[in-house]
């Protein structure tokens, strides 16, 4: 059993927090924001190609990755709010202005979120795989039923709450063996699992669609084919309804194109950056 | 596919990077329903689950992508008839041929799968009941200390002359419900401290503490009881300074003194020291009392048990209490005991 007092007044720095890394050698900042299920490793595959014309800033939710797990807040991360609140508090720490945000998934919402509150220091929005609502909502399509998300639930139970979450802290404390504890961590993409298994509630259970309307930065929709978790249906709705937003179809399938097929995903977000003209 | 391979019993699927079945297996095709030829060529997804799509494409892929290996995931796949079977899958990616392929091995574990839930299920079960104790043991605790407060109050008055004088037989009996009403007092204390760290609401505030000055405090408050026990108590100087709450430190002294107080007969010695090694501080308080044997030595740890011997006034709390938030500041609480001869409660703190 990990202690269970909580430990305050250590460094609760917000680049501490979120695990803030910054590389690049441009002066535009480049805000690249994980989906739900991983890390900033994530974004390995494409950062490269945009090092040499952005700063680059990459970070971890709090509970993923390497970021400060005691700063996690179930009411502050009930909804996505509390994510976007991290991003602007990001944007705010390293005084960046002019942000190209490219969010993953979930991510893409949280970038709206963050964009509304602080539209000036936001210059384009990039959303990979975005999804306003996951839910099925009568005529909305969002390609899952209630009881499709409580599946996903149970297999997190299963695989990480169940068992590296109750019997990792056990394994960890092992001092003969912590080389267990270690490896637990690392294969999982570095993720707390109880709070992992709540940001799965908090993101597919979100309803964003109401935030949409009211978006004045640009935005430019990366939908899949075959996407298996944004249908086509949501990429065509998001650019019905983001005021200013460009729908890019990639020939990549699945969900995550950045780690997939991260060659098409960097030529259509430079095509999109080089494109003076915003939508469209 | 090789024969053996081809009728092992296991299912066995190769699957591209962007989720194409390559390949597979005859008797994963007849555990999915499915003729083989129908299946090749196939979206991986389309023998999951909606839920176990999601899953697959935040945890299983990446994991794939970025470590090659993904161990013993618990998984599920839908048969043609709809019925979700449960598995589980170790699968290696990669490269043969010039492409990126992944190679995946599915076990079926209908029977595991039911043990696995019926445990998950006792584990929250129990962790919903200690949520429940620690609300109830809260809320106890303050309906409890209200009228308490009104009997030492009441108490006071009386003691003081405020409804009129009173004979020295009836300051001897408010003498006495003044001192339980404090031994009361104390384990609602306790109750309460208990409660709290067992629904996380403990916030431990860490600062360097100097010891000598933790000693110092903690030696005022419990010199008093050490002498009407007529024990002698020692508090050997140290120079170290520990990363802690100085508040829950001075807690645990407290507590461990006034238990070594306890547990010493008249004539008896308590002593508190501190040894310093490498980056960490040892506090230690001995006394020469009688002592805990071997058996019982972790059970002195557990809310609410008593030790055979050590009978006490309290309701058992103390030590879980200090054993939790020792480790609440990152430390550990030992004890090492002789029966007869006495014992050792040993708190390591991180030095500062």
């Amino acid at each position: 059993m990990p202690p269970r007092c909580i430990i305050r007044g250590v460094k609760n720095d917000i680049l501490i927090r979120n695990n803030v890394q910054i590389g690049g050698r441009g002066t535009q900042p480049m805000l690249l924001a994980h989906g739900f299920g991983c890390d900033q490793n994530m974004w390995r595959f494409i950062a490269p190609a945009f090092a040499d014309d952005y700063r680059l800033v990459l970070f971890d939710y709090v509970g993923s990755g390497k970021s400060d797990v005691t700063a996690w807040d179930p009411e502050r991360y009930s909804t996505l709010d509390g994510y976007a609140q991290d991003v602007v508090e990001i944007c705010r720490a390293l005084d960046l202005h002019d942000v190209v945000f490219v969010g993953h998934s979930v991510s893409s919402m949280v970038g709206v979120l963050a964009a509304k509150q602080e539209p000036s220091r936001f210059a384009k929005l990039i959303m990979i795989g975005p999804s306003p609502r996951y839910l099925n909502d009568g005529d909305y399509v969002g390609g899952f039923e209630r009881e499709d998300i409580e599946g996903l639930l149970a297999l997190m139970d299963k695989n990480f709450i169940g068992w590296a979450s109750y019997l990792a802290p056990v394994v960890m404390k092992n001092p003969e063996r912590p080389e267990l504890g270690a490896e637990l961590e690392e294969s999982f993409c570095s993720t707390d699992p109880k709070i992992q298994r709540r940001f799965a509630e908090t993101t597919f259970f979100a309803d964003n669609r109401h935030d949409l309307a009211g978006v004045t930065v640009p935005s430019l929709i990366m939908q899949c084919s075959e996407d298996a978790i944004a249908p086509v249906e949501v990429g065509n709705y998001l650019h019905r309804t983001l005021p200013v937003s460009t729908l890019r179809m990639l020939k990549a399938t699945g969900h995550c194109p950045h780690v997939s097929h991260p060659d098409e995903t960097i030529a259509v977000m430079k095509a999109y950056l080089a494109d003076g003209s915003a939508a469209r | 596919m090789d024969p053996l391979l081809d009728s092992a019993p296991c299912g066995f699927v190769s699957f591209a990077d962007d989720g194409t079945i390559l390949d597979l297996n005859r008797t994963l095709a007849d555990l999915l329903g499915y003729p083989r030829v129908e299946l090749a060529g196939w979206h991986l997804q389309k023998m999951l689950p909606p839920g176990g799509r999601i899953f697959f494409q935040t945890h299983v892929f990446p994991i794939l992508k970025m470590h090659g290996t993904a161990n013993e995931l618990f998984f599920t796949v839908r048969t043609k008839s709809g019925t979700d079977l449960p598995m589980l899958m170790n699968a290696v990616r990669r490269e043969r041929d010039g492409v990126f392929v992944s190679d995946c091995v599915l076990m079926r574990m209908t029977q595991r799968e039911q043990f696995e839930a019926a445990l998950l299920e006792a584990r929250r079960a129990a962790d919903r009941g200690n949520v429940a104790k620690a609300k109830f043991l809260s809320m106890m605790s303050h309906d409890l200390r209200a009228p308490l407060t009104a009997i030492m109050g009441y108490a006071g008055l009386l003691a003081g002359g405020a409804y009129g004088p009173t004979t020295g037989e009836v300051q001897g009996a408010l003498e006495r419900i003044r001192t339980a009403c404090e031994m009361l007092d104390r384990m609602i204390a306790d109750i309460l401290t208990f409660a709290q760290i067992e629904s996380g609401k403990v916030d431990v505030r860490m600062m360097p503490v100097a010891l000598e000055e933790a000693f110092a405090r903690a030696e005022s408050l419990v010199r008093p009881r050490a002498e009407s026990a007529q024990l002698t108590l020692a508090l050997e100087p140290s120079g170290a300074t520990v990363s802690a709450d100085p508040d829950k430190l001075q807690q645990v002294l407290l507590n461990l003194l006034t238990n070594a107080i306890k547990f010493t007969p008249a004539g008896g010695r308590v002593s508190v020291s501190a040894e310093t090694a490498a980056d960490r501080v040892r506090i230690h308080v001995r006394d020469t009392g009688v002592g805990i044997d071997a058996g019982s030595l972790e059970r002195v740890f557990i809310p609410f048990e008593q030790v055979d011997g050590r009978k006490s006034d309290g309701v058992g709390l103390g030590l879980a209490i200090s054993r939790e938030l020792v480790e609440g500041m990152g430390g550990t609480l030992t004890v090492e005991s002789v029966v007869g001869q006495g014992s050792v409660f040993t708190v390591e703190l991180r030095k500062s």
